[in-house]
């Protein structure tokens, strides 16, 4: 250790607080530099002087003065001086909306359903009528039956049922919790092809610049977005748009989403006209992409049945029903693997 | 004997330390004087919440330093070293008396006494209260990290700055401070 110029150590050794080695290398080196012996008197001498300073007498009223200041009540267990009242309100107002989120997150009942494998002919769509005349060879179907809700206050609650004519695959979310129930809410949010993993949140009405009455809108990479009305498609930005809508039976306003820009402007759009603040669930639009489809429009309600990945598409097939008294939520959101093009097939 | 009774023992018992504390750090009468005030005030607010596990005058001085810190702060005093400029050549005479001194003070108030306590006036706030509750008021390493919050290393660290500092003010009155 370096002890020429250390003040720190003179400051300890005047004060006696080096271990007895370290206060003889001192010793020692104080004795032989003069600058240091001088440096270590000085510091001793100033010591000394504040020592030897005489205490200031308090004023004889202090006392007196004192115990005037002091309240007559207990002292307070938790002194709240008005300092502290804006930065406790703060940190009390902070906690508040961080548990009235937390309880809102847990009230989320996501509730499984096993799942079901489509019967073959079914897949093809051979036992539905209206798609027979648009019949296409089918590579690769993958059945998700797995439907996943949450509970929402105030929302509404319908059995989702997946149901094919001549089979039994009625599949009921009737498996919710008495809580939800409790709610009359529950509604179809967004979900994940494949994993049937649910994307906690909630639908609601489209941001207004991917809403095309009457149309049904692709927002591709790149915020591009291409509209369909009925059967054709139409390139609203550009012909670079590569995603394609072909539909057996038109479903206005349905959307895909295949960019997070997109995906995060409807579902900050949806939360806040539902006044909820759910975190946006994370999609990895390398690989997936968001098929939103209408829960009503006009007098009627759809429900997305079944979502089949083919080749080089996806197909969604829903049901059209009577509007029901208690409205939806807006959209189902169904996180599917990204294909050029998404087919919507209306069921009976 | 209940917390006022026993509260008001440890005023007349640390009364005297804190106001000199108090002095020593501010190095005015009348604001060391409020300075113990608010001590004590603070000190009685929190009195139930004082478990013992401390010494109390570790407890008191905590509160005086902090409230010293405050009143620098809404004063916003923070340099105290303009009074070095050209402090090296004065002389005892041209040093004035702290204002509005009680006369009681005055008496107590010698040469060596305004000598000392001007120099630690012109000293940064920190190494003010590291050397007075050290040299002055005689605290452990432990007990002044424990009064200033911080960790023993720091306070020989910074005892030692504060020393040298402290010292090399006092050089030039060292012959009269030595008569």
């Amino acid at each position: 250790m370096k002890l020429h110029g250390n003040m720190r150590l003179f400051s300890l050794y005047i004060d006696g607080e080096l271990d007895k080695k370290l206060k003889d290398s001192v010793a020692l080196h104080i004795e032989t530099c003069d600058e240091c012996r001088k440096t270590v008197e000085m510091l001793k001498g100033t010591r000394d002087l504040l020592s030897r300073t005489g205490r200031i007498q308090a004023p004889a009223d202090l006392a007196r003065d004192i115990m005037d200041n002091i309240p007559e009540t207990k002292p307070s267990a938790l002194p709240v001086k008005k300092f502290y009242l804006p930065v406790f309100g703060t940190i009390a107002l902070l906690i508040a909306a961080f548990l009235v989120m937390h309880n809102r997150t847990q009230e989320i009942q996501i509730a499984r359903a096993p799942v079901h494998e489509r019967p073959p002919e079914t897949a093809k769509g051979a036992a539905i009528p209206e798609l027979q005349q648009e019949k296409r060879p089918v590579d690769e179907v993958k059945r998700k039956n797995e439907e996943e809700t949450v509970s929402q206050p105030g929302a509404y609650h319908k059995p989702f049922a997946l149901k094919e004519k001549g089979t039994s695959l009625e599949k009921p979310v009737d498996r919710l919790s008495d809580t939800s129930r409790a709610r009359e809410g529950t509604k179809v949010i967004a979900r994940e092809e494949g994993t049937g993993k649910a994307l906690a949140g909630a639908a609601s009405a489209p941001s207004s610049s991917l809403k095309t009455e009457g149309q049904y809108c692709i927002i591709g990479e790149g915020g591009k977005k291409v509209c369909s009305s009925a059967s054709s498609v139409s390139d609203e930005v550009s012909g670079t748009e590569t995603a394609k809508i072909t539909e057996a039976r038109p479903l206005p306003n349905a959307m895909v989403i295949r960019d997070k820009k997109e995906w995060s402007s409807i579902w900050n759009t949806q939360n806040t006209l539902q006044n909820l603040t759910l975190p946006l669930p994370d999609v990895d639009f390398k690989e997936k992409m968001v098929v939103a489809v209408p829960s009503r429009q006009a007098d009627n309600e759809y429900t997305v049945v079944n979502t089949i990945e083919e080749k080089d598409k996806i197909v969604v097939q829903y049901k059209e029903l009577p509007l029901q008294k208690l409205a939806p939520p807006p959209y189902q959101l169904n996180v599917v693997n990204k294909k050029p093009s998404v087919e919507f097939q209306k069921i009976d | 004997m209940d917390r006022k009774e026993e509260f008001v023992g440890i005023v007349n018992r640390e009364m005297n330390s804190v106001f000199n504390l108090a002095y020593r750090l501010c190095g005015n009468y009348h604001q060391a004087k409020d300075i113990t005030q608010e001590t004590f005030l603070r000190a009685y607010q929190s009195f139930d919440r004082f478990e013992g596990r401390s010494k109390i005058f570790t407890y008191l001085y905590r509160i005086t330093c902090n409230v010293w810190k405050n009143t620098l702060r809404k004063k916003k005093i923070q340099n105290f070293t303009s009074y070095t400029a050209g402090l090296n050549t004065r002389k005892i005479e041209d040093i004035p008396a702290a204002e509005n001194m009680f006369p009681d003070e005055r008496t107590q108030n010698d040469a060596k006494n305004r000598i000392v306590q001007k120099c630690l006036d012109s000293l940064p706030a920190g190494d003010r209260a590291i050397i007075v509750l050290r040299d002055m008021e005689g605290r452990s390493y432990e007990e002044i990290a424990g009064i200033l919050n911080c960790r023993t290393g720091t306070v020989k660290s910074r005892l030692a700055r504060a020393r040298q500092k402290l010292a090399e003010k006092i050089l030039p009155f060292r012959e009269d401070l030595n008569q």
